[in-house]
């Protein structure tokens, strides 16, 4: 096993690498450049050569990507070309944000999906399972926004029962934290618990109609030890796999909630990296976003890994 | 089969936590205490402009909204306009000129001291000019001011500040009252500027760091105008959406906030926590097309796109009412300077003939740009579209992205949406048509209309120089390749427990000073 | 009978099942009785409703079904009507089960220590010397090798015979009173069945557990049934004591049982004896197969060792118009060397000819011609026949691919086809899960026929199916082999299967023959020590069970 993890990472490795090129290239194809952005409307062409000689924006691509990449081997991330401050520093904030956030969203997201999941499973084809289900297919249709504003319009404004936006910089303890990022974490486990709580039913009606379910249940031992100990864990792999694809997507920093709820998450900031055209930032995000991604799937392999004997 | 035994126990522990889920609400909403009452006094307002890791504090680079806001915070200028965009004093008392009105001397206010005890003279404002001006500054606002020369700026006594011009300008007071030419401290090293700038306003920087999403100032104690300002700490941030700062504006999450659209405002106005505040403002919204191209290039052809608009209709259903019509000249009516005219009336059947004189008969296609990087421009452009199609104009639609908006389409497509921010008649007038103009948006170059400005600026009698200033505007209105049917109100929303703010309708000039709550 | 109450006892039983067409009756007024210490043997093929009464015992219900009548008591308590919390008290505690599918049956993320464990904990039985010793106590007494490494072991790391005895030692963990096997020797190999079978009466021996032995192998129950009872379509038809069924069955459809049951001992009625033989002329001749599926070398990029063949260098002839039949047990290379005779499986090394001529390894690389002489029937017709396609379909397909008719004519064969394995032209239209098991085989093997091949290779055909349906789908075999001259590779387990029915055969074991020949001389008078194995392994009908007086 420790032999899969090695190859793992050293495919990782040449991921990431790919990635950092291949994003390279892509935001090069796009118009304009970082000098343009920052001036905006109010640019000259003299004071758009200055800044792009201060910038070092009169480099090739291929000057300006290697330059990049050696001093990434030595630990710099460079200096974002819009904010005048070192990458790392820059984006760290952000990173721990969206941490946090998916932080908090996992710890509500994994009993929900565990647990619609086995109720729609043991009471399948009757109304908890239909209701259940519908409301689970309702929230795979609705886009986060709409879910987003839904929630603002329902808990912040009509009930005020949680602040409607996520603007985390004035917390002053955990507790008002929590209440801040209380809507953004629903939102964003709404969306995706409802893909697993399909995922979860499904492997889990599978294997409670299995023979080994049957016999744990003739060997006269009560439902609930049949439910946890026999069923669950060999019901969780495909919801494993599911809740990786999610954790990714959520660690990749998720865009639409962080807009609606003004999150200062990595998300936005992506975002307005790309249409500042802030190389630096742009390069290290996606090379923490794909880092992120491959180490989830492989602890979603390990754990699936983990849950099967079969696979050791 | 399973279900009834296994969670008897379960369905029960199930309603016991939602019936604690529902009842921990309202008892959190009991306990929460309302942020209004928390110590200190903090003013939390929202600019509606994203604010990212462009931001700075630093006058001479300001462009963006929230730099604007932050910067009003801190600094302060010689002269400020009024909401006729004329002169009014700051940090300078009184000014005159000489006969010819190429020297301005200007007098200090005593007693103002900077945020770091270093009292404010007149070498301070000396340095801030020869900086803005300065090359290497590479300021975007060093062009409208290419009048002053840089080499002539002197500090007469500590405070008295006297101004050589390469040309009179009559107007210069006004001139100078624009967003970039707030007073720094002379010796404070330039890398400092950009992120803890010391001026003289009524708040001192707590925190700014650019990219991040709130930056903090707080009470300048020894402000110089006795009183204030009423509130001890002000906490800047940017929320883009607008839908996300009216939600929370509406919960008290922010207690000020501008850059409002008419739909929030609507659902505003129902709100009793919540004071809506609207400002006239010359914020002008324009259709701008290229008078050397084909088929702009015909005066007729120009003047029957102005006749197709209902300018009444534009208002309400673009504004919901809230602004003024215009009648193609920029300087609003109410501005000093303004040309008063009747608006011109929808005359589908005038258009038709003009066209038809111009040569076109069956009309003509035109394809027109628009975005939704500033509210207004799509229905703007959409409802044009319908009134013109019926002189037989057929507009074609296409809808830019905002991103790039400014340096991809405007000044590069011949019919553009466009847009500027309240500004007096001088700015107005020449900024988008002085034929000289880095954005001369309608490549319209009539020489009597740069010689009107130019004598303009150059008579000091005010009665001349306004009949001057008409002239040009009658010609703009007339000949020029803008239709401006529009000036849209500034929208700005407060909570109701907070006072003594006046949204300013130069979209740059912000005033908190004189912000209090409860 | 007088005497001690009887442990189980049913009456009049009736369970109905809910298909899409309502109600059916599945068991309909079964009564018997198992006295203590006894082991009463359930017979009959899929369908009867034995594996229904089995689980009605335990009070389980399957699927949507309901008690149509009838009582079933266990020790006197009638156990549909017990409340859930002293059904579950019964169940594992007085009542053992041993599943059929021991691999499927044992939960695969748990050790197998703990999965019996956990019956020893929760019926709190007491075990004065600790859960876990008693727990390898238990896995010796069932014959398990080194019991305390197995108890730390995943199911899927056991062998299917492991498994079972773990199963078994599950079930009589508690020491319950009553004992039910559901086919609990199915899926193994014959040598592991006998170790089960003889485990089994051991332990009644020992333990004098009563036992209700459901199977449809009438010669397994044999071996440990004091009394058998025969079912068919719901209805208990006969039950009586074992000797005396098998030597003086009443009912026809015993009868008709136990005829179709091959012996591997005598002959089967009416089979011809076998005609003179004529010239041998080679089909097939295989020459040192071997066969790998490991992959060796760096990120399988490379040539394996031959340490790790499965097919261990196999040479045999297959004789024109005649049966060579496969024997080996699980494990010993028979499927492989059948794939790559079919050309599904590429061996690492060896030639195969047929009719003279190398054969390309892959069938993707064979022409046309010799593809079509050379067809394989598989062991399972549930998953090679399409579902969702019809008998015609099924059946037209090698036709269009090797034939030259046209539409009309392909029908005409189709129809042709059918007949032949004996299934009625309306069968066209079906589809195969409107077919039963004996049916799919059918439809296979006509399938086979349709190509018009010189060869069929037939891997397990038999395994899935009921004795009596086994029987019929032999003779219509020998029947085609006869009119048409066909040659038949045929692998299997089953000795007693195969002694009539080949002319040659070789045994396999661990990929190489340990014994190859003329069927005749090599089963009366083996040389090789595991065929002697395998053969007494089989089970008889008339040997005595060790019964307790």
């Amino acid at each position: 096993m420790s032999k899969m993890v090695l190859t793992r990472l050293g495919m990782a490795l040449i991921s990431l690498l790919a990635v950092s090129a291949i994003i390279f290239w892509c935001v090069e194809f796009l118009p304009g450049d970082a000098a343009e952005r920052i001036l905006g409307r109010n640019a000259t062409p003299e004071s758009l050569a200055l800044l792009r000689e201060k910038l070092h924006l009169n480099l090739s691509a291929g000057e300006r990507y290697l330059h990049w990449l050696t001093s990434l081997l030595s630990g710099d991330f460079g200096t974002s070309l819009v904010a005048d401050r070192p990458v790392l520093d820059y984006i760290a904030s952000r990173i721990a944000n969206t941490a946090l956030l998916s932080g908090f969203a996992l710890i509500l997201y994994i009993p929900i999906s565990i647990g619609f999941g086995i109720l729609t499973a043991i009471y399948r084809g009757r109304f908890t399972d239909h209701a259940i289900s519908v409301i689970v297919l309702i929230f795979m249709c609705l886009p986060e926004f709409v879910i987003g504003i839904l929630l603002i319009s329902i808990f912040a404004i009509k009930l005020a029962w949680l602040p409607p936006l996520a603007l985390i910089g004035s917390a002053q303890s955990f507790g008002q934290l929590v209440e801040l990022m209380a809507l953004p974490t629903i939102t964003i486990v709404a969306a995706m618990s409802a893909y697993a709580v399909r995922m979860m039913r499904e492997s889990l009606i599978e294997v409670l109609d299995s023979s080994y379910v049957l016999m744990a249940r003739l060997k006269g031992l009560p439902k609930w030890r049949v439910l946890l100990f026999h069923a669950l864990p060999n019901a969780l792999g495909p919801a494993i796999n599911i809740t990786a694809l999610n954790v990714a997507w959520m660690i990749g920093g998720v865009v639409v909630v962080e807009a609606v709820f003004e999150f200062p998450g990595i998300g936005r900031l992506m975002v307005d990296s790309i249409s500042h055209k802030d190389v630096p930032v742009i390069l290290a995000i996606s090379i923490v976003m794909t880092g992120a991604y491959i180490v989830t799937n492989l602890v979603a392999d390990l754990l699936v890994i983990l849950l099967n004997p079969k696979l050791r | 089969m399973y279900g009834k035994d296994i969670l008897r126990i379960s369905r029960r522990a199930l309603l016991a936590t939602t019936g604690a889920a529902l009842a921990a609400g309202p008892l959190a909403t009991a306990l929460h205490v309302p942020k209004a009452f928390a110590q200190p006094k903090t003013l939390r307002i929202a600019a509606g402009e994203a604010d990212g890791a462009t931001g700075t504090l630093d006058p001479a680079l300001s462009t963006a909204d929230p730099d604007a806001a932050r910067i009003n915070l801190v600094f302060e200028r010689l002269v400020v306009l009024d909401d006729t965009f004329s002169a009014a004093p700051q940090l300078a008392t009184s000014w005159e000129s000489n006969a010819t009105g190429d020297e301005w001397t200007f007098k200090l206010q005593e007693g103002v001291k900077f945020h770091d005890g270093e009292p404010f003279s007149a070498k301070h404002v000396v340095y801030t000019f020869k900086r803005l001006l300065d090359p290497k500054t590479a300021s975007p606002g060093a062009s409208s001011m290419a009048a002053i020369d840089p080499a002539a700026i002197t500090a007469v006594d500590d405070l008295t500040v006297r101004f050589k011009l390469k040309a009179a300008t009559v107007e210069f007071p006004a001139l100078i009252a624009n967003r970039f030419t707030y007073i720094l401290r002379e010796g404070q090293p330039e890398s400092e500027l950009r992120t803890s700038g010391i001026g003289t306003g009524p708040f001192k920087v707590q925190k700014f760091v650019p990219g991040d999403d709130v930056s903090t100032y707080v009470k300048n104690e020894s402000y110089w105008r006795a009183g204030l300002p009423k509130v001890d700490v002000v906490e800047l941030r940017a929320i883009p959406e607008e839908s996300a700062r009216i939600a929370a504006i509406q919960s008290g999450q922010i207690d000020l906030c501008w850059d409002l659209g008419r739909a929030g405002v609507e659902e505003l106005q129902k709100n009793p926590d919540v004071k809506v505040v609207t400002t006239r403002a010359p914020f002008v919204l324009t259709l701008s097309c290229w008078a050397d191209t084909p088929p702009f290039d015909d005066v007729r052809v120009r003047q029957a796109m102005k006749y197709v608009v209902d300018r009444e209709q534009m208002l309400q259903l673009v504004l919901r009412g809230l602004g003024n019509i215009g009648d193609d000249n920029p300087v609003a009516p109410w501005v000093q300077y303004a040309l008063k005219t009747e608006p011109r009336a929808r005359d589908v059947e005038k258009a038709k003939a003009l066209l038809a004189e111009a040569g076109h008969p069956d009309g003509i296609d035109v394809e027109l740009f628009t975005s939704e990087t500033t509210p207004g421009f799509i229905e703007m452009a959409t409802l044009y579209q319908a009134m013109a199609s019926e002189a037989g104009i057929r507009v074609k639609l296409t809808k830019a992205p905002s991103s790039d908006y400014w340096s991809a389409v405007w000044l590069k497509q011949p019919f553009v949406c466009s847009s500027w921010s309240g500004r007096g008649a001088d700015d107005a007038l020449a900024a988008p048509y002085l034929s000289t103009s880095d954005w001369n948006e309608t490549h319209w170059k009539r020489p009597e209309f740069d010689a009107f400005i130019t004598e303009a600026r150059a008579t000091t009698d005010v009665a001349k120089r306004t009949e001057l200033y008409q002239k040009a505007q009658q010609l703009l209105r007339d000949d020029g390749g803008a239709i401006i049917s529009v000036f849209p109100d500034a929208l700005g929303a407060v909570r109701a427990n907070v006072s003594g703010w006046k949204l300013h309708p130069q979209q740059s000039t912000k005033d908190f000073s004189e912000v209090s709550i409860g | 009978m007088s005497g001690p109450q009887p442990v189980a006892k049913l009456e009049g039983l009736c369970v109905d099942y809910r298909g899409a067409d309502g109600w059916s009756r599945a068991v309909d007024g079964v009564s018997f009785e198992i006295a203590p210490g006894e082991a009463l043997g359930l017979a009959g093929e899929s369908g009867s409703g034995k594996t229904t009464v089995a689980y009605s015992l335990m009070g389980e219900q399957r699927g949507a079904s309901r008690i149509g009548g009838g009582r079933v008591l266990f020790q006197g308590r009638d156990i549909f009507s017990l409340p859930e919390k002293d059904l579950l008290a019964l169940r594992g505690r007085s009542i053992g089960f041993v599943p059929q599918n021991p691999m499927a049956s044992l939960t695969p993320s748990m050790k197998v220590g703990r999965q019996i464990g956990e019956m020893l904990r929760f019926h709190a039985v007491p075990a004065p010397q600790g859960v876990p010793a008693r727990v390898v106590e238990l896995l010796e007494s069932v014959g398990i090798p080194n019991p305390a490494a197995a108890a730390r072991r995943y199911p899927h790391e056991l062998s299917g015979g492991q498994q079972q005895r773990v199963a078994i030692a599950m079930a009589l963990a508690c020491k319950p009173d009553l004992v039910i096997l559901d086919e609990p020797t199915t899926g193994l190999d014959v040598t592991t069945q006998k170790r089960i079978l003889d485990l089994l009466a051991g332990l009644k021996r020992e333990t004098g557990v009563s036992m209700l032995y459901v199977s449809h192998d009438l010669a397994s129950l044999a071996q440990i049934c004091e009394r058998v009872a025969v079912m068919q379509k719901g209805r208990l038809v006969e039950a009586a004591p074992t000797r005396s069924l098998f030597e003086r069955p009443r009912h026809a459809y015993t009868r008709s049982l136990i005829a179709a049951l091959p012996r591997i001992d005598v002959p089967p009625e009416g089979r011809l004896e076998p005609l003179a033989a004529p010239a041998q002329d080679a089909l097939l001749e295989v020459d040192d197969l071997r066969i790998s599926y490991a992959r060796g070398g760096f990120l399988g990029l490379g040539r394996p060792s031959s340490g790790s063949d499965t097919v261990k260098g196999v040479s045999f002839t297959v004789s024109r118009g005649k049966t060579f039949a496969l024997i080996g047990e699980s494990g010993s290379g028979k499927s492989s060397i059948a794939r790559a005779v079919a050309g599904l499986t590429a061996p690492r090394d060896g030639t195969i000819r047929f009719n003279g001529q190398p054969l390309p390894a892959l069938a993707r690389q064979r022409p046309m011609h010799l593809r079509q002489k050379i067809q394989i029937i598989f062991q399972n017709p549930d998953s090679s026949l399409n579902p969702r396609k019809s008998v015609r379909s099924i059946l037209a397909r090698p036709l269009r691919m090797f034939g030259t008719l046209d539409a009309a004519g392909r029908e005409k064969r189709v129809i042709e086809l059918l007949e032949s394995v004996r299934l009625p032209a309306s069968y066209a239209g079906r589809r195969p899960h409107q077919l039963s098991g004996g049916e799919r085989q059918r439809v296979a093997i006509a399938r086979a026929l349709a190509a018009e091949p010189e060869l069929i290779v037939c891997d397990e055909i038999l395994s899935a199916l009921d004795v009596s349906v086994q029987a019929s789908v032999l003779q219509l075999l020998e029947t085609l082999q006869r009119e048409r001259g066909l040659t038949y590779l045929f692998i299997s387990h089953d000795l007693a299967v195969v002694r009539w029915f080949a002319r040659h055969i070789g045994v396999l074991s661990d990929g190489a023959f340990c014994e190859i020949g003329d069927t005749e001389t090599t089963l009366s008078a083996p040389t090789s020590p595991y065929t002697v194995q395998l053969l007494e392994a089989v089970p008889r009908i008339d040997a005595s069970p060790q019964i307790v007086t």
